[in-house]
């Protein structure tokens, strides 16, 4: 390269087609900290348009704020910016109801993003850590399907787990 | 498509909320939970002890077996709930090792590959020995045994060392017993990361380690044999509150050829020592090898003495344009020695540079190599 390369470098732009058909202009290291969508654009080259016919548009939307924030803040290696990374990840999964927090999870786990899907993944375990059985199903809206005794008799088979 | 009305910008907050429609709008009282996939319902388990994960097996059917594909098994005696019963805890973790046997083995499709032990309260050995031969029998890759306090320090059997699928060992507070100067080839071989506590000034250790790539030491690392001809991929060092002598790291840092990242913490026996670097001199010196070079001085600011060696003066010759912008790397710093293999008769320039790079410097000597 030159010594005189602009300052301005062109980032290209993607596009992103949700399965209701939403589309979502995003620049190529925002939408490529998905694994899936950096395998396809590894693979087919110029590819402009990439329809993901799994995830909705409302939820697409909410990943791609999330790589949007890391894919800035990555440009920057400060340690100040990893503070400023887990503040926001913490805001962003604070208030997150149980259909929403599904949703993106199945969106990030779709797309490979696999530092969302621990974030979510961690948010769920924060759900459970130290609650009881009863408490758990309470949390989640978890029924039993188990037929009348077939708890207790299990609970009794594996008392070394539940004692 | 430009028109398409639909379309949204990652900026465009406003618009988005109000033209995507939630797909389900009747939220209150469904078990999402429950509708996850296996592998994610796993990686959810598998960050909370193993027996939290065992207990959801009575939420329902669908959980009923979930916990048998757990690769991770994590058992710590402080978070059993209830009242802490030793019995009960060894008994746990008995059945679960004795029921994920054949995973542990990788016999099956549900391997496990991580075994996690932190015991606050437990403190027979020789149940916690039978476990931990039991992991170093099977293919587990990583191993972690944290126990309490030093008063409390859990002698490793050497057994476990010995362990042929081990790449990852984190050990806290765990003695490594009847290990002096002994090499474990087939346990360090394949690790790249390691993080090492020495207690005492007693413990000899050698291992040989040659793909290891981070070594963080902390307490008496000198005593701490690294089997130095064994480390030629490391590319990160580390000490902290570490005790040693300045020949001792220069003596070891020598041994390293491809380190890139030296980090001392309060190593207060410290007071000297010598760095080599093999940055390969340029075609010319250009930018890039200032800049490189300002940064690298700079790290070594809370010097009082410097002593530095270069092939060349030019090495060292800061251009102008940089000095305007670029602050002196080396605002501390009181004595400076140069050795150059090229000493030219008239070093001004050098000396202004060197000024510039150092503004607090009371003796700057240049001499020959």
């Amino acid at each position: 390269m030159s010594s005189s390369s602009t300052t301005t470098t062109t980032t290209r732009l993607l596009m992103l087609k949700a399965s209701d058909g939403v589309t979502f202009e995003v620049e190529e290291a925002v939408a490529t900290k998905l694994g899936a969508i950096n395998n396809m654009v590894e693979e087919e080259g110029s590819e402009d348009l990439i329809c993901l016919p799994n995830v909705n548009g409302k939820f697409l939307g909410m990943v791609l704020e999330w790589c949007k924030k890391h894919a800035n803040n990555n440009t920057n290696s400060d340690k100040g910016n990893d503070e400023v990374n887990k503040w926001w990840d913490k805001e962003f999964v604070m208030d997150l109801d149980q259909n929403t927090l599904y949703h993106l999870l199945m969106a990030a786990d779709y797309l490979s993003g696999t530092e969302l899907v621990d974030l979510l993944t961690e948010k769920v375990a924060s759900m459970i850590r130290g609650k009881k059985v009863e408490e758990i199903r309470e949390t989640f809206k978890i029924k039993s399907d188990f037929l009348p005794g077939q708890e207790e008799e299990i609970r009794k088979k594996n008392s070394w787990a539940f004692e | 498509m430009a028109h398409d009305q639909k379309r949204v910008k990652l900026e465009d907050h406003g618009t988005k909320e109000e033209e995507v429609r939630e797909p389900n709008t009747i939220t209150t009282g469904v078990d999402r939970f429950s509708q996850l996939p296996d592998s994610i319902i796993c990686e959810i388990l598998s960050s909370l002890p193993t027996i939290q994960a065992v207990r959801t097996s009575i939420l329902s059917k669908r959980w009923r077996r979930i916990w048998y594909s757990l690769p991770f098994l994590y058992f710590n005696d402080s978070v059993v709930g209830g009242s802490f019963d030793l019995n009960k805890f060894h008994k746990f973790v008995g059945t679960c090792l004795e029921l994920r046997k054949n995973d542990m083995f990788g016999a099956t499709d549900t391997p496990v590959t991580k075994f996690e032990l932190v015991l606050y309260k437990s403190k027979s050995k020789s149940i916690t020995d039978g476990w931990l031969k039991a992991v170093a029998q099977s293919n587990v890759k990583e191993l972690a045994v944290q126990t309490q306090n030093m008063r409390t320090h859990y002698g490793l059997p050497v057994d476990v060392l010995r362990a042929r699928s081990l790449t990852v060992l984190d050990l806290y507070f765990v003695r490594l017993w009847g290990l002096r100067s002994i090499s474990l080839p087939s346990l360090f071989e394949p690790l790249k990361s390691l993080e090492i506590y020495c207690e005492r000034k007693r413990t000899t250790f050698r291992i040989e380690a040659v793909n290891l790539e981070y070594l963080l030491g902390s307490g008496y690392a000198a005593y701490f044999d690294f089997g130095l001809s064994s480390y030629g991929a490391l590319t990160e060092l580390s000490f902290t509150c570490s005790r040693f002598s300045d020949e001792w790291l220069e003596a070891l840092t020598l041994k390293l050829p491809v380190l890139e990242c030296l980090t001392l913490t309060d190593c207060e026996n410290l007071t000297y020592w010598k760095l080599k670097s093999n940055l390969k001199k340029p075609s010319e010196y250009d930018m890039d090898w200032y800049i490189n070079l300002l940064k690298f001085l700079s790290s070594l600011n809370c010097s009082e003495y410097l002593s530095l060696d270069v092939s060349s003066e030019e090495a060292l010759i800061f251009p102008k344009e940089l000095r305007k912008v670029y602050s002196s790397p080396l605002p501390n710093l009181e004595d400076l020695e140069v050795r150059t293999s090229s000493p030219s008769a008239d070093n001004s320039d050098l000396r202004e540079s060197l000024m510039w790079a150092s503004p607090s410097l009371e003796t700057l000597s240049i001499y020959p190599k």
